[in-house]
């Protein structure tokens, strides 16, 4: 074998070997994906809501977060960068939304989400959509209602604009009990912030 | 036979290229698209490289035959 392939075949097996060692390597944090590094806060006291439970999402990377929740709430971590909650008068979550590149929030909402609801929950009727701003941040709020088993619900979805996903709040109530939550409710979209 | 292997390699080269360039990473598949491009853009290299030098080699085995 020609000396100088054979110093080719030498360099290429130590780049590789290289290669696999830094990728692999702990110490490569920049593209390592941040799973499973949800860190809860110690609580913190105020006066509207007794206890705070606040959250920083690190599941992906570029989408890092913080959220608050009630602390009588019961949260529950599900899927990456999802948490799942309940409280006296309902339940929601807070999730990830992939937005495609070619699409704006607010279009993908009306033409994709919005849609999709109609033809697919019973007894949906649209109660509101606005936009919002949260601490400077794009936002959409949505609230429709639905009948299951005769018994009606007020949904609210906020969707949130990010550097890379969209984040979406999800809100489930009783018709009655909405207007007891919605100090609650307000208080855990105020309480969103993108940390990148 | 030297001309297939070329394009094979210009092929796995560009390919690395496209994945670290222009590729839509899906979410927490950053890791395994930076190995996987880096690793088609280095054996690509290499096997340019090998075929570069691979005419010398068989010429000088023709000088010593």
């Amino acid at each position: 074998m020609n000396k100088k392939i054979a110093v080719i075949i030498a360099l290429t097996v130590v780049a590789l070997i290289v290669l696999s060692l830094y990728t692999f390597s702990p110490l490569n944090k920049n593209i390592q994906p941040q799973s499973k590094q949800v860190s809860q806060l110690p609580t913190i006291a105020t006066e509207s809501f007794g206890e705070i439970a606040s959250f920083h999402n690190k599941d992906l990377y570029e989408n890092y977060y913080t959220v608050g929740f009630p602390g009588e709430w019961q949260i529950t971590t599900g899927k990456a960068g999802e948490y799942i909650f309940t409280f006296a008068a309902g339940n929601g979550s807070v999730q990830f939304m992939d937005v495609p590149d070619n699409s704006t929030l607010q279009l993908f909402i009306l033409s994709q989400i919005e849609p999709k609801l109609k033809n697919s929950i019973s007894g949906y009727q649209k109660k509101d959509f606005q936009k919002l701003s949260l601490n400077g941040l794009e936002a959409y709020k949505l609230v429709y209602q639905q009948t299951l088993n005769d018994q009606i619900d007020i949904v609210q979805k906020i969707f949130i604009a990010g550097p890379d996903q969209a984040v979406v709040m999800i809100f489930n109530t009783k018709e009655m009990d909405q207007a007891a939550n919605e100090s609650a409710i307000q208080f855990v979209q105020n309480s969103f912030n993108w940390e990148n | 036979m030297k001309q297939i292997f070329i394009i094979i390699s210009l092929l796995v080269l560009c390919f690395g290229l496209y994945l670290k360039l222009f590729y839509d990473v899906p979410d927490q598949q950053e890791l395994i698209n930076f190995f996987v491009s880096w690793f088609l853009i280095i054996i690509g290299i290499a096997a340019l490289l090998i075929n570069l030098f691979w005419s010398t080699g068989n010429s000088n085995k023709k000088d010593g035959d």
